[in-house]
């Protein structure tokens, strides 16, 4: 018999990953459809805003320092990453050339977080202590704090995109490239925003997980992984795609570690990549890029 | 072509002469390290495969490496097993097989990439979330790995020392170059390229895209799986560690050294990549102790330095590249 009361909690666990996920795949899917370029530092990105965040904490730094500064170091780190690619963009350097770059990034990103806070992981205080029991379904209220800000981050990204003027630049540039610089937009100032974009939202991921699982330097690349899987189930296109991607492979991967066994919790990702792409090449809400 | 002929015959002379020197010259210790060189080289020869002939930015192939691997470590050292697949030899074969089988598995929504799902991307997540499998599942040791596999052998034949398994491994990685130069100047290595260098092209004079792709595909995944069960035999443990996406980061930074599109350039850049930076940094940590803590920061910024101002790789440095891909 499926134990409804377990079903339920692995949903809940499944939804807290899920937004976290979601978070790290459409920074991952912005940049690349701004740019073409994969940022495979986004996943180190995320660690080093979480670690930024713990480590002013435990300085005893009030809550919105502490949020800004992990939203600082989230998007200071993507633009790095963003200027290291500048010059050999120019130089039309192969596609091979600046993927080794942002890895290079990546590993050096690592590095400074293992000189700053050592190989132990550490973990967050949560913002909002405490948990809601229903029946024996326990609900952190940390996790509806982030249910509440990922929604809050859909609604604004909406609004971004569809109605203010950068935003409709930015899409543009991702659309229709050559038309977009026909209209006056520079591309390349769209590209700063996209990377700056992925960073903040992957540093609010960052942050929101850490009072969750303890963050440590070599974390990174399971951020990176889960994201990448996330924007791939979604469609590489679109923001709902992003979300929803996040909370399949969130709820999936929860469902199947609590209900099956925890032994292949890994490849539950695998799976549903292999089986959606088979059936849909675009992703779930992906579509094909029009001519 | 001549000279170069005359250059392998002795550079397999040095080869050969190795191992008897080098305890003379008191480096004994570099014998194991010039066989895991060799090892390396079977899983680039594969990246430049796909990568410098076919076109194909794969970065899973570490995950090919190590089902390989991981398949040798479970069927030599886990209780249970039937005595004829824990025989080393066996399990070598069932592991490479095996990363075959999953390559055939992952063709399917692999190569039907498109614009914007393209191919590296998907391999990206391929590599990225076999990671995450064998880190987290307790049957395979989690972060841990799995430790005491046994030497290489099969029946009385038995590759117990560091001597055996430099020969063995070389000869393994010279097959696979000889076998590659000569699928490189093949119809089919030819076939392959122009899928490469021009799609369309090669589509109109008939040559059958897709074909092609998933055999470049199958063949650099099992070259990988072979590269990942010689690896578990030299080792003899593994972890998870072995097979992040830092590995491919090195093979991609040994490529892009020895120049791509070319079998020995691989080799060269194995040879970089895995024995003379670690050699140097291990020799230099000695004088300096701040250099274990610093060393992924110091790596990081070594990399992105070579990636700036040696953006064709050392073998490069002459030639103009066409790129593809």
């Amino acid at each position: 018999m499926v134990d409804l009361s377990l079903t339920a909690q692995c949903i809940v666990s499944g939804l807290i990953m899920g937004s976290i996920y979601s978070l790290v795949a459409l920074g991952f899917s912005l940049v690349y459809n701004v740019s073409g370029i994969l940022n495979i530092a986004q996943g180190e990105s995320v660690m080093l805003a979480g670690l930024m965040a713990i480590w002013l904490q435990l300085m005893g730094l009030p809550l919105p320092v502490v949020f800004l500064g992990a939203i600082l170091t989230g998007v200071l780190s993507a633009l790095l990453v963003e200027r290291l690619l500048v010059i050999p963009r120019q130089r039309k350097a192969p596609f091979s050339t600046l993927l080794c770059l942002t890895m290079a990034a990546g590993v050096a990103f690592k590095g400074i977080a293992r000189i700053l806070w050592g190989v132990e992981p550490i973990k967050l205080d949560a913002v909002l202590p405490g948990a809601i029991k229903w029946g024996e379904v326990v609900f952190p209220k940390h996790a509806l704090l982030i249910l509440g800000a990922v929604l809050l981050l859909v609604l604004l990204l909406w609004f971004f995109l569809s109605r203010t003027l950068t935003g409709k630049a930015l899409r543009g540039v991702r659309d229709t490239p050559a038309g977009a610089m026909l209209v006056g937009i520079e591309p390349a100032r769209m590209v700063i925003l996209a990377f700056c974009v992925s960073g903040a939202v992957g540093a609010l991921g960052g942050f929101l997980v850490g009072p969750i699982t303890m963050m440590g330097y070599a974390h990174g690349e399971l951020f990176l992984a889960n994201g990448i899987a996330a924007a791939i189930v979604g469609g590489m296109g679109s923001v709902f795609g992003a979300f929803a991607g996040g909370y399949i492979i969130g709820i999936c991967e929860q469902l199947s570690a609590g209900l099956i066994s925890p032994l292949f919790k890994g490849a539950v990702a695998l799976i549903i990549i292999i089986i959606v792409l088979a059936v849909k090449p675009y992703g779930l809400f992906g579509k094909p890029r029009s001519e | 072509m001549k000279k170069k002929r005359l250059g392998v015959l002795i550079l397999l002379v040095i080869m050969f002469l190795l191992p008897p020197l080098l305890p003379k010259l008191g480096m004994q210790y570099l014998i194991s390290m010039f066989t895991l060189v060799g090892i390396y080289t079977i899983a680039m020869v594969s990246l430049d495969l796909a990568l410098g002939y076919g076109g194909q930015i794969n970065l899973g192939l570490q995950g090919f490496m190590a089902v390989g691997a991981y398949t040798v470590a479970v069927l030599t050292t886990r209780a249970g097993i039937p005595p004829i697949l824990a025989q080393p030899a066996v399990a070598m074969l069932i592991g490479i097989l095996l990363s075959l089988i999953v390559a055939l598995i992952v063709s399917v929504p692999i190569l039907r990439t498109t614009e914007m799902m393209p191919f590296s991307i998907v391999t990206l997540a391929f590599g990225l979330t076999v990671y995450m499998v064998i880190s987290g599942s307790t049957f395979l040791g989690s972060t841990l790995g799995i430790t005491g596999i046994p030497p290489l052998s099969l029946g009385p034949l038995k590759l117990d020392g560091a001597v055996g398994m430099y020969y063995f491994s070389w000869a393994v990685t010279f097959l696979v170059i000889f076998f590659c130069l000569y699928m490189g100047k093949s119809p089919w290595g030819l076939a392959v390229r122009s899928v490469c260098s021009d799609v369309q092209t090669a589509e109109v004079v008939g040559i059958n895209i897709r074909k092609y792709r998933l055999e470049v595909f199958l063949l650099s995944a099992t070259l990988c799986g072979v590269s990942g069960a010689l690896f578990a035999f030299h080792l003899k443990g593994i972890d998870p560690t072995n097979f992040s996406l830092w590995k491919m980061l090195l093979f991609l930074l040994g490529l892009s050294f020895g120049g791509e599109r070319s079998i020995w350039g691989a080799m060269i850049g194995a040879a970089i990549i895995f024995f003379v930076i670690p050699e140097a940094i291990g020799k230099l940590s000695g004088y300096f102790s701040w250099l274990d803590t610093t060393i992924d920061l110091i790596y990081g910024v070594i990399f992105i330095l070579i990636l700036y101002f040696l953006p064709q790789g050392l073998m490069g440095l002459g030639t103009k590249r066409t790129s593809c891909g």
